[in-house]
């Protein structure tokens, strides 16, 4: 004990008998890990959001459908029940919302126009909770429960089939046996969302009109999305629905699986930040080598001095490993709360980058609100503190191990 | 009396630039417990590489060195840190104190490697210092000590484990002849009184004439081994 205790007082004030080059060095550590944490939390805020909106807009953080939908979408692989589902996910927790969908191909048709869209019937109370298309009514008003031929779509178009609210349409679609249907719908509001499929593609119905007009089942979807109170909770949530789901021909799947593209996306512009991070971090671990062996090859005198009464070898590179492991400490706590605290700040304020960007923030066809909010969480702190950290603790091996390889006679009469 | 030290037609030689130098030419000697013995001879003979070679610090070329008992080419790097912590102090001639460590610091040191306790360690420490004539300066650091403080504090350090043997490399060749007095005083005080073995190496006249036994070297070999005429 009074061994270490010993080393750690060496460790110690050695590592301040060059100030400046360690506050260099300190300094360096906490800037890559202040910017480090920030950037990373920024796009964590980033993909946090942009998942939010693309699973509140479709089918939820975790989609109920039948076996084989995902890969090739048809009216006849529909979920019988949505009753059913709603029974067993109502008791989940971490379940927020439950969303059924009817999803289908149609034409719609004007006096003067017409346009291929993509027909969802929902349920209108739920989505007005959920739905970002809800709350971004430009025109008219949003559907409500009590609509039987009310049709919502995009300003875009809206514009290419001149329509405005109170005006009608006619869909025409292949209804779930092939047969070829009419139907005449009154829009009662345009949305505009910024997402350009949606605005230009999609139409919404109510989810009893879906049904009509597709002859599905009263209680009949094509979709039943579960939406979460965290995305935390997904990994449990899919576990208890597919277990539930057994033998039933539906499964429960992730919106990676569902939402395949914006997942690929992620996972591609995760992967290249984090090369960008990896690049910073390569830098700073020279920085951090430079310091140590420069202060090991200065003092090789002295650690000829302390081999020569009789340190062990051992305990001289525990020495070295214990001044890199302080300027880590150092270096990576104080990068920690200067990059938590920046990253905090705006969390909780956002940063709106609108100015840099345009009105829309678009990801694979998703809008972000400009306003980016980071998200730091107790996990990024530990995983990249510890990361820093390890990475000060592993540079300082190399000069760990060549503070004992010394030549004692000449060492000590070195100056 | 038993044989603290013993060489045995000991050699050692460097290279220099790629050309070899014989620093020891089959050197022979034993050295007693308790001797107070100097190494003398002009620069180049030879002195500091036996001092080196007895201490573990290097390894002879051939020949064989025993200290303690021991083989020191047959003892690997760890074993000869022990040898050297259990057994043996040093004095270095720039004193070569660790800078970050008060004067205090400086001596525990090698008690704290040995796993003194913490209250033995204090009276001894604080015991020597006062033998060396520091009583009151525990908290400096080597940077606000004297030279000569600097070899008290050194030789503090070096017999704070109560080694059975001392080797001094020139302790005196940067004090005034005030100091080098005094530290020859009081080290032959310390042999007197705890029977250590003493062996330094120099060239200084006054370290000389007090020895009992000095042995000279001229060009790595031994030309002359015993009292001072």
């Amino acid at each position: 004990m009074g061994t270490l205790r010993m080393l750690v007082i060496l460790a110690w004030r050695s590592l301040w008998r060059n100030k400046r080059r360690t506050l260099i060095t300190v300094s360096s550590i906490a800037f890559g890990t202040a910017l480090a944490l920030f950037l990373i939390s920024w796009a964590d805020g980033m993909y946090r959001k942009l998942i939010d909106s693309a699973v509140r807009m479709n089918a939820g953080h975790v989609t109920v459908e039948r076996r084989g939908y995902n890969l090739a979408p048809s009216l006849s692989l529909y979920v019988p029940s949505v009753e059913r589902i709603r029974t067993v996910a109502r008791d989940l927790d971490g379940v927020s919302r439950i969303k059924p969908l009817v999803t289908g191909q149609a034409m719609v048709a004007t006096g003067s126009a017409s346009a291929g869209v993509g027909l969802v019937g929902v349920d209108p109370a739920v989505e007005k909770e959920v739905s970002p298309i809800a709350r971004s009514i430009k025109a008219g008003r949003y559907l409500e429960p009590g609509d039987a031929r009310g049709v919502v779509l995009g300003l875009t178009l809206a514009k290419r089939l001149d329509v405005e609210p109170g005006m009608k349409v006619v869909v025409t679609c292949n209804d779930s046996t092939g047969e070829l249907v009419n139907e005449m719908l009154v829009v009662t509001g345009i949305f505009g969302t910024g997402m350009e499929e949606a605005d230009g593609f999609l139409i919404q119905v109510p989810i009893a009109a879906a049904r009509r007009i597709f002859r599905l089942g009263p209680d009949a979807a094509t979709q039943v999305g579960l939406v979460l109170t965290s995305p935390d909770r997904q990994g449990d949530v899919l576990e208890r629905m597919n277990a539930s789901l057994a033998g039933t021909g539906l499964v429960a799947l992730p919106w990676q699986e569902v939402l395949s593209d914006l997942a690929s996306f992620m996972s591609v512009d995760k992967g290249s930040n984090y090369v960008f991070q990896g690049i910073i971090i390569f830098l700073l671990s020279f920085t951090i080598l430079n310091t140590i062996l420069m202060s090991v090859l200065e003092r090789t005198r002295e650690f000829a001095t302390l081999l020569a009464i009789g340190t062990a070898p051992i305990l001289l590179r525990l020495q070295i490993v214990m001044e890199s492991a302080m300027i880590g400490i150092i270096g990576t706590g104080l990068g920690l709360a200067i990059g938590g605290g920046i990253s905090l700040y705006f969390e909780i304020h956002g940063l709106d980058i609108s100015p840099l960007i345009g009105k829309n923030l678009s990801v694979t066809g998703f809008t972000v609100d400009p306003v980016l909010r980071n998200e730091v969480s107790v996990r990024l702190l530990s995983w990249l503190g510890s990361l820093v950290f390890g990475l000060t603790l592993i540079v300082g091996l190399y000069p760990a191990y060549r503070s004992a390889r010394i030549n004692l006679p000449d060492a000590l009469r070195s100056r | 009396m038993k044989d603290l030290i013993r060489l045995d037609q000991v050699s050692k030689e460097y290279r220099d630039n790629g050309v070899p130098v014989l620093a020891l030419d089959r050197v022979s000697l034993a050295i007693g417990q308790g001797e107070f013995a100097v190494v003398a001879g002009p620069s180049g003979s030879g002195k500091s590489t036996m001092l080196n070679l007895i201490g573990g610090l290097d390894l002879p070329s051939s020949g064989t060195v025993t200290v303690v008992d021991r083989d020191t080419a047959r003892l690997s790097g760890s074993e000869l840190s022990r040898l050297r912590l259990d057994s043996i102090g040093f004095v270095f001639q720039a004193y070569n104190l660790i800078p970050v460590l008060t004067a205090y610091e400086n001596a525990e040191y090698v008690l704290l490697l040995r796993g003194v306790p913490r209250l033995e360690r204090r009276e001894r420490v604080l015991g020597l210092l006062k033998t060396v004539g520091l009583e009151g300066m525990e908290n400096r650091f080597p940077r606000e000590l004297s030279g000569g403080q600097q070899q008290r504090v050194a030789i503090a350090r070096a017999i704070a484990p109560e080694p059975r043997l001392v080797l001094a490399d020139e302790p005196t060749a940067n004090l005034d002849s005030k100091s080098s007095a005094d530290l020859l005083a009081l080290m032959m005080r310390i042999n007197m009184d705890k029977n250590t073995t003493f062996l330094f190496s120099t060239h200084d006249p006054e370290v000389i004439r007090l020895a009992r036994r000095v042995i000279r070297l001229r060009d790595g070999r031994i030309v002359s081994d015993g009292p001072e005429a």
